[in-house]
């Protein structure tokens, strides 16, 4: 029973019938409403508390929760490479508002590739691999933790700048196309959800008990041998993140790389 | 930045779990082994295992103890599919089969409704105008995947598409049959992928946990016609416990689920020749009216 009356306020509150910020009827008005008991009553509205959609003020009484925008990630990219479209992420605002994204100097650590890393990239084992790891902003609100990973070999063949801590101006694609010759000609992204891990609850402050999970995102792209030549390990907590893909002729719309941010990630030191 | 005893042990069973030293539906130590290894105090080792029920790692069975939870088979969604192919029905049906698993999908429940403010915006129709959904509940091998609604505008019932309102499949997929129908073909389509906590319907069909810890993937599809209409609304919860996406851009070798017949090789071809949201997808609990 307190999970339909649950279900039922969640859905007034998605709606917006019961705006953000609004108050939620009172106890008694609910009992009166549902029929139900005071601790049904009760259960449903904790059952709101955990998931996020409502908090209780003291003494003022419990109000449905404002929520930010949120952010909108394009997957789908021009496959040929170029700083400005290839591969990149499009980031696009809910408002015409332009926010820029703001990113840590990258940390760059070597390691031996295992797991994922080895799969995706097709290593064979104790092969090494350089990763380049960022924090992201947007207006200073933590937005996505991203790690990307090359083969060490890249580096031996003189993409030195890959292990170097600065941003890598031109992008990552550019800088691999003119010193390598390495062309990126397509990418494969993979979407899961999982719970966060405990520095990333911590970097996104999110609630300790794990109850928001985040999305990871695995971005494989690659060359004109259709080899693997770099993975992007990107995580985003799903309380303020979309994912748009878009697939033959869409209408420009509030999703589209023209009056918006682009984000090219390519672009900022991977 | 000191992580309090039950974390740091929490979070060296996550690691032996995830590495298979503990595999899955094997039981975990007593509370008693725990205290003893991990030289802590029983609340503290409660509270470890706690959390580790929190991120859906164990569960407890009454009597018996605790358990590494066993994990359903991931089923991959391509977000790109339906090159080449009749539609995503079709698609979908065939990469299922191409895994060596059996796909069975309900027949769709219809259902007329005014549209109300979320789906009369997606399909950009005027608050309160009708529109036609098919509900289907689409299972693998038995396990519950995914539940699907389509909306579609009444005005194509009206033209004369009038199987969109008959409770059966639509073969080929009703994106098809509406261009053979009535000459309306899909040029296009938008998702959106949000993820969120399950519905009480949503927690039965798929045997979810009663407390919501394991969120659903909600992937918000558009088709557009030539002239940049919406076509349909198609609305598919999958639980995040046993669903992945996947999805190419450009060339990219060919992947387990890419259909022999999709070519991914030549980015032409990803135009959506037609996607149909066949025979109803159906996404029930999802009545948003």
């Amino acid at each position: 029973m307190y999970r339909q009356i649950a279900d039922d306020l969640r859905l007034k509150i998605e709606f917006g019938e019961l705006g953000s910020g609004s108050q939620l009827p009172t106890e008694l008005e609910l009992r009166d409403r549902y029929d139900a008991s005071r601790n049904t009553v009760r259960d449903a509205v904790k059952w709101l508390i955990t998931r996020g959609l409502v908090e209780t003020r003291p003494g003022q009484g419990t109000f449905v929760v404002e929520k930010v925008a949120p952010y909108i990630t394009r997957l789908t990219g021009d496959p040929g490479a170029g700083r400005d479209d290839e591969g990149s992420v499009y980031l696009v605002e809910a408002t015409t508002t332009q926010h820029a994204p703001t990113s840590t100097v990258p940390r760059v650590e070597i390691q031996q590739a295992s797991g994922d890393i080895q799969y995706e990239l097709q290593l064979p084992d104790g092969s090494t691999v350089v990763s380049r790891r960022q924090r992201r902003f947007i207006d200073g609100t933590p937005w996505s933790l991203q790690t990307s990973f090359y083969p060490m070999n890249l580096v031996e063949q003189g993409a030195l700048k890959l292990i170097q801590a600065p941003n890598i101006e031109e992008g990552t694609v550019a800088y691999l196309g003119t010193k390598l010759g390495v062309r990126q000609v397509g990418y494969r992204d993979k979407i899961t959800v999982r719970p966060p891990e405990e520095n990333e609850t911590a970097f996104f402050k999110l609630p300790d008990d794990g109850r928001v999970p985040v999305f990871e995102v695995l971005r494989t792209a690659y060359d004109e041998r259709r080899q693997p030549f770099r993975l992007t390990v990107s995580v985003y907590p799903t309380d303020r993140n979309q994912f748009a893909v878009e697939v033959g002729d869409v209408p420009e719309e509030a999703i589209g790389p023209g009056d918006l941010g682009a984000i090219d990630v390519d672009a900022v030191g991977r | 930045m000191p992580e309090p005893m039950y974390r740091q042990i929490a979070e060296d069973l996550r690691q032996r779990i995830e590495s298979g030293e503990l595999p899955q539906g094997s039981q975990l130590p007593t509370e008693l082994e725990l205290r003893d290894r991990y030289e802590a105090s029983r609340n503290t080792v409660r509270d470890a295992v706690k959390w580790l029920m929190n991120l859906g790692l164990v569960e407890t069975r009454p009597g018996q103890g605790t358990f590494v939870v066993e994990k359903v088979d991931p089923f991959v969604t391509a977000l790109d599919l339906a090159t080449g192919l009749s539609g995503e029905s079709e698609a979908y049906a065939s990469v299922v089969s191409a895994l060596g698993r059996t796909a069975e999908d309900s027949v769709p429940r219809i259902e007329i409704q005014q549209a109300d403010g979320v789906i009369a915006a997606e399909l950009d129709l005027p608050e309160g105008s009708t529109v036609v959904s098919r509900h289907q509940q689409r299972r693998i091998d038995g396990t519950a995947y995914s539940l699907q609604t389509t909306f579609y505008p009444m005005r194509l019932v009206e033209q004369g598409a009038v199987r969109l309102i008959q409770a059966e499949h639509i073969r080929r997929g009703a994106v098809r049959y509406l261009e053979e129908k009535l000459g309306i073909k899909q040029v296009g389509w938008r998702d959106r992928i949000t993820v969120r906590a399950p519905d009480a319907n949503e927690a039965a069909f798929f045997r979810l946990p009663e407390d919501g810890r394991i969120p659903v993937f909600e992937t918000f599809r558009i088709g557009y016609e030539e002239s940049g209409t919406p076509l349909r609304l198609t609305i598919t919860t999958y639980p995040a416990d046993r669903n992945e996406f996947v999805m190419n851009v450009g060339k990219v070798p060919a992947g387990i689920t890419v259909p022999p017949e999709s070519s991914q090789e030549d980015p032409d071809s990803r135009k959506p020749a037609a996607t149909g949201p066949d025979a109803g997808n159906a996404h029930q609990g999802q009545v948003r009216a």
